[in-house]
């Protein structure tokens, strides 16, 4: 157990850091989970934007590559056919495509093919941006700054291609005019972050696309070189501020995707959760500390009681082995079966204390002349106190017959209580205690022709022809203050019949209760013995035992109990 | 005076002693291990108020008691003395005592009582 207990406080101790251990490795995984699941997400957005435009303009790029070679195109600025052919497929495809504004083709000689534009007077396409742009880099594809449309003040976007005759003599110009105000709210529509935004930059680092338009055509104050992969997530400051950026390169046009989110943002969450989750650990480790110690105060507490019921088990032992010794002493007073069975023709005795010995006794003593005494003693109190009381009144009765003359049974009772009233209760100057007995006394003459009955308190009963007779104790204690030392017992004479059955009685049978509180009572107990009388002792006595049980049906015993019977003839 | 009730229980009776009534009572079945211990308060509050008691004033004193052990007899038998040292002293007592006809104890307890009193003593059947 001591050892246990030496154990428990490393143990637990070593349970608390592994808690804070589990707890800071699952609120670091959580806030790496986490913060990565953020950066996927800012990713990912950034992702499905530059997808969307990479395919548009793929596809635009696609349209201005097939259509610059196509003879019809080529020719439309010097061909009426060629023009009618090329006004329907730019019709067409500017019906399948939303997000184009103007789609058309210049020429060198100042023609210009569109759908629904009126040609301003004196209109010259080689000196448009457009055309320029276009004729830069004829063998591929350019795409242009945004630009605002001179009526509307649209924001669009060209993207172009020369047209190159067989004799790679650069022609025209086809260009692609596309709104970008569709692109601005797809770029910012779904991310979820407040701060969070996405925007193109050129090759040139010229922001495109931006959700402030007056961002547009602006320089993105920042080294593109950062951006070395085809697509990645970086921690990075942009104007002293810290940003988590994604960013896509585009293979189409070489624009830079780029999303950035407020690092502060990102983590404020993660760290709330961890802050949460810390909390909630704490919580479990407090609850478990608490757990802990009740654990240990609970085994303390048990090793207390387990100490102290041993303490008590060790004392109650030592009490009982003392009061079972006590019996042994308390036993030895009483007269022996042999004893009994030499002078009785037939007897029972059923002596049955309340706790291990008791103030009951019954007591036998033989004269030189062959005659006996036979009594029934009930001392005030039981247990210890009362067995006490036993031996003072063993000693006090044997020592009446021992050293006096006297032989008849009431002067007997007269000198006892004289004797008595001597020995307990003279010292005692507290005038409430008070201890006496009770006593039925027979004198049974040698020839056993005739029984002399006094009592105190314990009547006689005898049985003879299917009746019994009570013969009334007289109503007065031995010993008590208040008997009186000049009191004379009656004495009653009983010629001894064959098949006389005598029976003497402590109060604890009739006294004892059932469940209800009911007494046993003197009639049940006159009708037991009108019962059992002509029975054999051995059997009468097992009736008594086995009727009183039942009665009690588990109750408490509530005094010492005493029946003798005998038979002497 | 304060009024002395204590509650019953299995081994001891139920005591209720009013001194505004004047009526007295002991209840029950009286067997303690050790009655001087139940008693003593109950003879320290009898001596008290019958101190205390003016002559004219009636006292009914009940017993209502279906088992008494030893040592609890020589209890009762002492609040009898002080009640019957009271009624020397001129106060005014009566003793009810109830018995049961099925209960030969209580109606004998009485009767070995009474051999010893002057004090009125009504024998009550329930």
């Amino acid at each position: 157990m001591e050892n246990k207990h030496k154990i428990i406080l490393p143990l637990s101790f070593i349970s608390i850091i592994f808690i804070i251990g589990i707890g800071l490795f699952f609120s670091i995984n959580y806030y790496n989970i986490n913060l990565s699941k953020a950066q996927d997400y800012i990713k990912s957005e950034n992702s499905v934007v530059a997808t969307f435009i990479d395919d548009y303009f793929k596809e635009l790029i696609h349209f201005a590559e097939t259509f610059a070679k196509d003879k019809d195109f080529i020719n439309a600025g010097f061909s009426r056919e060629s023009e009618k052919k090329v006004l329907e497929v730019l019709k067409n495809y500017q019906n399948s495509n939303k997000n184009i504004a103007y789609i058309y083709t210049g020429y060198k000689n100042k023609k210009i093919v569109i759908n629904d534009w009126e040609v301003p007077e004196g209109y010259d396409p080689t000196i448009r941006p457009w055309y320029l742009e276009g004729i830069k880099n004829p063998k591929t594809v350019y795409i242009g700054t945004p630009y605002k449309e001179y009526k509307t003040k649209a924001w669009l976007i060209s993207t172009g291609k020369a047209l190159i005759n067989e004799n790679n003599e650069v022609v025209g110009v086809l260009s692609i005019d596309c709104s970008i105000s569709q692109f601005v709210n797809l770029i910012n529509a779904e991310i979820s972050y407040n701060t969070g935004q996405t925007f193109v930059v050129n090759k040139e680092g010229t922001i495109i696309l931006h959700k402030n338009l007056e961002n547009i055509n602006k320089k993105f104050m920042f080294d593109l070189k950062a951006f070395d992969k085809q697509k990645d997530l970086i921690k990075t400051s942009i104007n002293s501020k810290n940003y988590y950026v994604a960013y896509t390169k585009l293979s189409s046009t070489g624009w830079y995707i780029i999303t950035t989110v407020e690092t502060s943002e990102v983590i404020a969450p993660v760290i709330k959760g961890v802050i949460s989750y810390s909390l909630i650990s704490l919580a479990l480790l407090i609850a478990f500390v608490i757990l802990q110690s009740i654990l240990i105060s609970n085994i303390r507490l048990k090793a207390l009681v387990k100490k102290r019921t041993k303490e008590l088990e060790e004392k109650n032992k030592k009490i009982m082995d003392s009061i079972f010794y006590a019996k042994n002493i308390q036993n030895s007073i009483l007269p022996s079966e042999n004893t009994l069975k030499k002078n009785f023709k037939d007897f029972f005795v059923f002596w049955k204390p309340t706790n291990i010995v008791g103030g009951d006794f019954y007591w036998f003593k033989e004269k030189e002349d062959g005659s006996f005494y036979i009594a029934v003693v009930d001392c005030t109190g039981h247990g210890v106190p009362g067995a006490l009381m036993t031996m003072t009144a063993n000693s006090l009765l044997n020592r009446i017959i021992d050293d006096t003359n006297i032989k008849e049974p009431s002067k007997i009772l007269s000198e006892l209580n004289g004797l008595f009233k001597k020995t307990i209760n003279s010292n005692s100057t507290d005038y409430r205690i008070d201890d006496g007995l009770e006593i039925g006394l027979c004198y049974i003459s040698s020839d056993k022709s005739e029984l002399v009955y006094s009592g105190a308190g314990i009547s006689l009963y005898y049985a003879h022809n299917d009746e019994v007779i009570r013969i009334k104790a007289d109503n007065k204690g031995i010993g008590y203050k208040r008997s009186k030392d000049d009191y004379i017992f009656k004495e009653h004479i009983i010629e001894i019949k064959e098949n006389m059955t005598f029976y003497m009685s402590s109060d604890g049978y009739e006294d004892q209760n059932n469940p209800e509180g009911k007494r046993f009572g003197r009639k049940n107990f006159i009708n037991l013995i009108k019962k059992v009388s002509g029975e054999p002792m051995t059997i009468q006595k097992k009736n008594f035992e086995e009727c009183i049980n039942k009665y009690m049906a588990g109750e408490d015993q509530r005094d010492d109990i005493t029946i003798i019977g005998f038979k002497l003839k | 005076m304060k009024k002395l009730y204590i509650e019953p229980t299995k081994a001891t009776p139920e005591i209720d002693f009013d001194p505004e009534k004047n009526i007295l009572s002991i209840k029950g079945e009286s067997y303690p291990e050790n009655s001087f211990d139940f008693y003593n308060p109950i003879f320290e509050w009898l001596e008290n108020y019958f101190d205390n008691l003016a002559n004219n004033e009636k006292v009914i004193f009940k017993f209502d008691i279906s088992y008494l052990n030893t040592s609890s007899t020589k209890s009762i038998m002492f609040i009898l003395d002080i009640l019957e040292e009271a009624y020397e002293n001129n106060k005014n007592i009566i003793i009810n005592w109830y018995y049961d006809e099925d209960n030969e104890f209580s109606y004998e307890i009485a009767e070995n009582f009474m051999e010893d009193l002057n004090i009125p003593f009504n024998m009550i059947k329930k």
